[in-house]
């Protein structure tokens, strides 16, 4: 890292940058500290802040496999049986469970996974189980319930951080209903600043790097002068405009020294390799990088490939050895350098597929009875919980729908699933409704 | 004599409360007001010290405790939305002792730490808590009661008859807005700034009604102008002017249907809707017309078609339809009364938003031999809606500001048959391309018009708030499309005389415009000092307004030089960069104001914008280029900018600014004027 002053000189976020909340602080130090009124100013220097961040925070990678994949070909085979098609089942790390055998490398890490085979929701069609499950309820109009990376943006990041809250990675600009939800309101009732920053492929961060005839220094001193004048013009009128004006341009300054960490560019190729060359993929290791970066919450998806209803086994024989290669590396690797334990990650669809095949050879949309996994943050190394009959029809023990996900999700990372938001003019709303239960089996 | 005075203030205090209309007894207000006025004399306090309960209760009551406690949710059987629940308490008997806060639950269950507790893990501020015991302590006894009246009296309906203020004869119409103004600033003890100097008057009047700041040309010739009436005669010389037209069809486009985007905005072009709101505001139509128009929505030959397009564009959809005519008729979004009453403005029902969806729901686009229309049926549309009970209830052509449209319903089970005996012009034969849309004899649409257009106060009264908010920055109901009872005027008296005035006038937006203008009030300076208070709502001084994304396009060419487009070579980008404004400051009149992020970053390393600071002719950056001392650079860099010439400190760091970059000029003053044209001096209408 070079050596500067200059707080754009670096291709990393500074120290500073990294400043924690209090809030966010006296999460990371757990209760013990949580009452205290003293001031932390004298008591711990912002460096010594960060490094405490780096290791505390709680982060999550969202894999959206949009879509839907198939439970059969993942997480819940059924050897033997009809429903299973074509592929066969194999052993893996916990005795007496078995994935499909297009996943051999989950199966070594079998015991560092948690798998839910009793997903049970009730959309059929993409767009409302896609927003039934980032949302984690059904609608209710005129209201508009933030998403999950809305949520967690909020609560495990601060508003002032360099690196956005909330990133989703996804270079597909098509997508059918994925298409149309990417479109809507992300951010819901929590406000747009809450929405996601898209990235990925074509999607780069409009406008954030500095014109090319204009250079750092005088890119920061002509920003100094924009602040004098803008300052003199609020304290002579108690400008609230300006006072706004100006928090948002010191973001661009953080955002600005932040914007190479999101060059796929610029990791290793080797590490580029071990991903696979596929964007989603590519986009899982920027995510890595990027989560080790500070960020608290990122999404990959890739348009929505996994709605297979004609020739899915042809398909899947590329689409599942991938996925299975990339949950391979991030688990690996995020647990090689100590982060998985305070990083969540999430790896679903939006429901399961039929257990019967169609005319073309394909499996359609299945809410009844789905498998989904989870790793990571507050999550138990290789539970494996609920079941579906011997033909995967029916969920037979521990139904789960996406009120218990939502609360398992949140109380995995530390966050009061059950807490009020506080909308002036709203009806109550909570972050989870009705107090559903949390998939205990698989939390810590 | 004080005894007499405090007497005085408390019945005005209870009138502005309790909004009493005429017909309504003395003997109600002894019954439900007098009692705690009484022992608030006893107690000496004044009227200011005493909470009122409209003021100062029912706010709290509001915020912490009507969610649960209210019309939707009735926890405990104890409905605290309105006075009379109150009183009457809950399944546990009364909440509220008399003059003795202490022995009341309302006030117990409050305190922190009590147990029971509410509200549940939350606490209500002190102040609050301080409020709700005074207001309880204020009273010897409690008031007896009775839920009809009860109901009838707290509509404080913006269709409430208010018990107003006349303004002293002789006034022309500006000067009552100031004396309205300047009357309650006394009652608060706030000095308004002084009227500001003509340079800053004709900024601000620039960019309120044309969208941009004068020229440098226009500029000169107003400052040097000895005409005493000048700036009203810069008002009328504007409000003449194609600027304007184009300025407030913009404004309304985006507030009328919201921006969707690029295609949209072609396809509303295509269609003559701007050029329809252009001429409403070239011609200066009455705005009752307009309104007429935008419902009925029907070629005519005196009906511009461009005026179909309001109804065209929501596609059929009924209910867009119903909320969108609402916030310009009524002043109020109603979207809430889609699935319930509005729990807390309970003029506002769900009858209202079902019977404005059925004025509409017997309209269909079609596509004629003359151009696209909105047909109308004859028959059907007879719907039901639904209450969270699940209780069924037919909607009927039933409005919000009380007017009731008959109707014949078909009996159930009877199939109505649709006769060309009940059409002005009937509809094709099927399937055969009309020559002109339908029109029934029993036009919906044209009921629906009517109600709104004539007697409704809540037109005049919704449109004079939302040109005040415009022009004022800042409604005198605020937000302003919440022109209801839990929004009450901060200048009642003054927004009844406005539209008053307005309606006397024949929806005359120039008459309308040109009074705000002339008025003290508008013109007062926005400099006042660090210990201003925080609220907006007293217009002592000048509110800031932030621009809006055409303003800030606009004025950004007038700045940099540009101010004739065809001075820029490609057209093409020009287009790029009022759509990137557009895409980046997409709101008109937010509730609340807060720059983001992108703006910020657009403003810092677009392309597009750089590339109006490149020195060219006879643009902003060559003008300041060509000066030869540092110190005329920066005071015509001012000049161009910010219509002024700089103070010492500015003039100060913008020279050492320059100095430091004596090898590189050119870019020293590209850099000079970027810093300036992305302040909040720029930015926004001060």
């Amino acid at each position: 890292m070079r050596k500067s002053s200059n707080p754009y000189a670096g291709n990393h976020c500074s120290d500073q940058d990294h400043r924690l909340h209090r809030r966010k602080f006296l999460q990371g130090m757990g209760s013990g500290l949580g009452a205290s009124m003293f001031s932390w100013s004298g008591l711990l220097t912002p460096s010594i802040f960060a490094e405490i961040a780096k290791k505390q925070q709680k982060r999550c990678i969202l894999l959206w496999l949009c879509g839907a994949p198939s439970q059969f070909e993942t997480w819940d085979p059924k050897p033997g049986r009809i429903t299973s098609g074509p592929f066969g089942s194999i052993p893996t790390k916990i005795p007496g469970v078995h994935f499909s055998e297009l996943m051999p490398q989950c199966a070594t890490i079998a015991d560092k996974l948690s798998i839910v085979r009793s997903m049970k929701t009730e959309p059929t069609e993409h767009f409302q189980a896609i927003d039934r499950l980032n949302r984690g309820d059904a609608p209710r109009p005129p209201f508009t319930r933030p998403t999950l990376g809305s949520v967690l943006g909020q609560q495990l990041g601060q508003l002032d951080s360099p690196i956005p809250n909330f990133i989703l990675l996804d270079p597909c600009p098509e997508g059918n209903e994925f298409k149309s939800f990417k479109a809507g309101n992300w951010a819901g009732w929590l406000g747009a600043e809450y929405g996601p920053v898209r990235l990925g492929g074509d999607y780069k961060i409009p406008d954030v790097h500095k014109l090319s005839d204009i250079t750092t220094e005088d890119h920061e001193e002509r920003e100094a002068l924009r602040r004098f004048l803008t300052r003199k013009f609020e304290n002579d009128r108690q400008s609230a405009a300006a006072a706004s004006q100006n928090a948002a341009f010191q973001r661009v300054k953080g955002l600005m020294s932040c914007a190479d960490l999101f060059d796929l560019e610029r990791l290793p190729v080797k590490d580029r390799e071990r991903y696979g060359q596929g964007t989603f993929g590519q986009h899982t290791l920027l995510a890595r990088h990027l989560v080790e970066n500070g960020a608290p919450f990122v999404m990959v998806a890739n348009g929505m490939p996994w709605d297979c209803h004609v020739f899915q086994h042809e398909i899947y024989q590329m689409l599942v050895p991938d996925l299975d290669n990339i949950i391979y590396q991030l688990v690996t690797d995020l647990e090689d350098r100590g982060m998985l334990e305070n990083t969540l990650v999430v790896m679903m669809g939006e429901f399961g597929r039929t257990p019967w095949l169609n005319a073309s050879r394909g499996r359609d949309h299945y809410p009844n009875a789905w498998s989904l996994a989870l790793a990571g943050c507050g999550i138990q190394k290789g539970a494996v919980v609920g079941a579906t009959d011997a033909d995967g029809i029916e969920v037979t023990e521990n139904p789960f729908d996406e009120k218990n996900l939502f609360a398992t999700l949140f109380t995995a990372l530390g966050i009061d699933p059950y807490a009020e938001y506080d909308l002036p003019g709203f009806p109550t709303f909570h972050r989870v409704e009705k107090e559903a239960e949390p998939i205990r089996e698989v939390l810590i | 004599m004080q005894r007499v005075i405090l007497w005085m203030n408390l019945i005005g205090a209870c009138m502005r409360k309790f909004t009493l209309t005429s017909h309504q007894s003395f003997r109600m207000v002894c019954l439900r007001v007098g009692i705690p006025i009484v022992a608030a004399l006893c107690l000496h306090l004044n009227a200011d010290q005493t909470p009122d309960w409209q003021r100062d209760i029912e706010p709290i009551l509001n915020d912490h405790c009507v969610k649960c406690h209210g019309p939707l949710k009735t926890k405990a059987d104890l409905d605290l939305s309105t006075f009379h629940g109150l009183i009457k308490g809950g399944e546990n008997g009364p909440i509220v002792k008399a003059g003795d806060a202490t022995s009341s639950s309302l006030y117990n269950v409050l305190l922190e730490g009590s147990d029971p507790h509410m509200p549940p893990k939350k606490q209500v501020p002190p102040e609050a808590i301080q409020k709700i015991q005074n207001w309880i302590n204020a009273f010897k006894e409690l008031p007896l009661t009775n839920e009809d009246e009860w109901k009838q009296e707290t509509a404080h309906s913006p269709l409430a008859q208010v018990e107003t203020v006349q303004p002293p004869s002789g006034l022309s119409g500006h000067q009552i807005i100031d004396f309205f103004i300047e009357r309650r600033l006394q009652s608060q003890g706030i000095a308004p700034t002084q009227v500001c100097d003509d340079r800053t008057f004709q900024r601000r009047l620039f960019l309120d009604l044309v969208g941009r700041p004068p020229t440098m040309d226009e500029s000169d010739y107003f400052l040097r102008s000895p005409e005493i009436q000048k700036r009203s005669i810069e008002v009328d010389r504007l409000l003449m002017s194609e600027e304007f037209a184009n300025h407030f069809a913009e404004l309304f486009d985006t507030m009328l249907m919201e921006r969707r985007g690029k295609n949209w905005e072609n396809r509303r072009r295509s269609n003559g809707w701007h050029d329809y709101l252009k001429s409403v505001f070239i011609k200066n139509r009455p705005w009752d017309e307009v309104v007429r128009e935008l419902i009925v929505a029907r070629r005519s030959e005196s009906t511009d078609p461009g005026a179909i397009w309001f109804l065209y564009e929501r596609e059929n959809n009924h209910q867009a339809m119903a909320e969108a005519v609402a916030p310009v008729v009524f002043g109020t979004q109603v979207k809430c009364a889609q699935c319930h009453d509005h729990p807390l403005a309970n003029e506002i029902k769900q009858g209202h938003y079902w019977g404005m969806v059925a004025a509409f729901n017997r309209s269909k686009n079609v596509d004629t031999q003359s151009g696209i229309g909105i047909a109308e049926s004859a028959i059907g549309g007879f719907i039901s809606f639904a209450n969270l009970k699940k209780e069924s209830q037919p909607a009927t052509l039933n409005f919000l500001n009380g007017v009731k449209v008959p109707e014949k319903r078909p009996e159930p089970n009877v199939k109505e048959e649709d006769l060309p005996e009940y059409y002005l012009l009937p509809p094709p034969p099927e399937k055969a391309k009309p020559e002109k849309p339908a029109i029934p004899k029993f036009s919906r649409r044209e009921k629906l018009a009517a109600a709104v257009t004539e007697n409704n106060p809540l037109l005049a009264k919704s449109t004079v708030n939302r040109i005040w908010a415009l022009m004022m920055g800042r409604g005198l109901v605020h937000p302003v499309d919440e022109m209801n009872s839990t929004h009450p005027a901060s200048h009642p008296s003054l927004l009844e005389w406005l539209a008053k005035d307005f309606e006397r006038s024949g929806y005359d937006i120039h008459h309308l415009i040109r009074t705000l203008a002339n008025s003290e009030t508008y013109q007062r300076s926005s400099w006042s000092g660090p210990d201003r208070p925080a609220e907006k709502d007293t217009f002592a001084w000048s509110n800031e307004k932030p621009l809006t994304a055409e303003v800030i396009y606009r004025s950004l060419l007038v700045a940099c030089g540009y101010h004739q487009a065809e001075n820029m070579a490609d057209g093409k980008q020009l287009d790029s960069l009022r759509q990137s404004f557009i895409q980046h400051f997409p709101d008109v009149l937010p509730v609340n104001y807060n720059a983001s992020l992108q703006q910020a970053m657009f403003l810092s390393n677009s392309p597009l914008i750089d590339a109006l600071l490149n020195p060219k002719d006879e643009n902003t950056t060559q003008a300041v280029l060509s000066k030869s001392s540092e110190k005329a650079k920066v005071e015509l860099a001012f000049l161009r900018v910010y219509g002024r010439l700089p103070d010492s400190e500015e003039m100060d760091a913008a020279t050492k600014f320059l100095n430091q970059r004596n090898d590189r000029p050119t870019k020293a003053v590209k850099q000079l004027l970027w810093a300036m044209l992305t302040s909040a001096e720029f930015l926004t209408n001060h």
